[in-house]
């Protein structure tokens, strides 16, 4: 029975087949993808050679490592956009239906089921019945 | 007047290591080397007293200066050993994998085929899938993949989670599992 790799197995297995080159990214090329800078193809495109290059891996991770800061900050304001719309949602459904609970109170004093022509009636038996008016 | 050098001095160094740790703990697992880190702490050493000489308070100094600092060291090293030809230091005891320092000529090959084998497979993925797998299996967590490439963590654990998939896909349709490469 063959078991596919696990995670673990595939981390330990991977190695860059890749030998520096005149196609690696520059230094310059690097410290931008790991800053999350610059269009999202170029991005791949550094990453993808970098992760795979024997020369380029350990330049990236140096360059990831040091120029950490903007994590917390883009990290945040991800967790707030996340957040934030849905409860933004949540409070404008509440809030209009507030105001038209209490404009339909002021119109008529009380609070009425609206416009049905169906009406309860006791029966001489004592048995809940409906009549249809 | 040599205690103000002296305290000058501790106070680099204290900065130094605690940046340098915080760096490390970091960038270990993303095969971040140890002397590549070393050669970096020691330029910000240089610039730190740099820094002090052009009237700069070392003490304090907040982190942002820190990581900037030390991002232009760590550029200025892989720009010098470029120029030279040499790419970089060689830390046979950092080296992941199942290349082991005790392992034979015959586990070596295993492990370079097997490492040909994935990165084959890896090439059929589609890009954005790819490079989130490769991210993965190189360290970074699913948090450095949606800020390096600018996506939302929940793009960024799905592109993974299918990329992984993809990638135990297409390694079991080539036969090529733990078992069988024994």
């Amino acid at each position: 029975m063959n078991q596919p790799f696990n995670d673990d197995q595939l981390r330990a297995a991977y190695q860059p087949t890749r030998q520096r080159g005149p196609d690696c990214p520059s230094p310059e090329a690097l410290l931008a993808a790991a800053r999350g800078e610059g269009p999202e193809a170029e991005r791949i495109r550094v990453l993808n050679h970098a992760l795979s290059c024997e020369g380029c891996r350990p330049e990236l991770a140096l360059l990831s490592s040091v120029s950490e800061p903007a994590r917390s900050s883009v990290s945040f304001t991800d967790r707030l956009r996340q957040r934030a719309i849905p409860i933004a949602l949540a409070a404008t459904v509440l809030l209009a239906v507030g105001v038209a609970s209490l404009v339909r109170k002021d119109e008529s004093g009380t609070v009425r089921g609206g416009g049905s022509d169906v009406v309860l009636a006791a029966p001489a038996d004592g048995s809940a019945s409906a009549t249809k008016s | 007047m040599a205690s103000a050098p002296d305290a000058l001095s501790e106070t680099i160094v204290a900065v130094v290591a605690r940046f340098r740790a915080m760096v490390r703990s970091v960038g270990a697992r993303r095969g971040l080397q140890d002397g590549d880190l070393d050669e970096v702490m020691q330029d910000v050493r240089i610039r730190l007293w740099q820094a002090h000489e052009a009237g700069k308070d070392i003490a304090g100094l907040g982190s942002s200066y820190m990581y900037q600092t030390a991002t232009s060291a760590a550029l200025d090293l892989l720009r010098r050993r470029r120029a030279k030809g040499g790419d970089r230091s060689e830390d046979v005891q950092e080296h992941g994998g199942l290349e082991t320092p005790g392992a034979g000529p015959h586990e070596a090959a295993i492990a370079s085929d097997l490492a040909r084998r994935i990165e084959s497979a890896l090439q059929e993925l589609s890009e954005d899938r790819c490079v989130a797998v490769r991210m993965h299996l190189s360290g970074y967590d699913h948090k450095d993949i949606a800020r390096m490439l600018k996506w939302t963590e929940a793009r960024a654990r799905n592109l993974l989670y299918r990329g992984m998939e993809d990638l135990r896909r297409r390694l079991t349709l080539l036969g090529v599992s733990p078992g069988a490469m024994q």
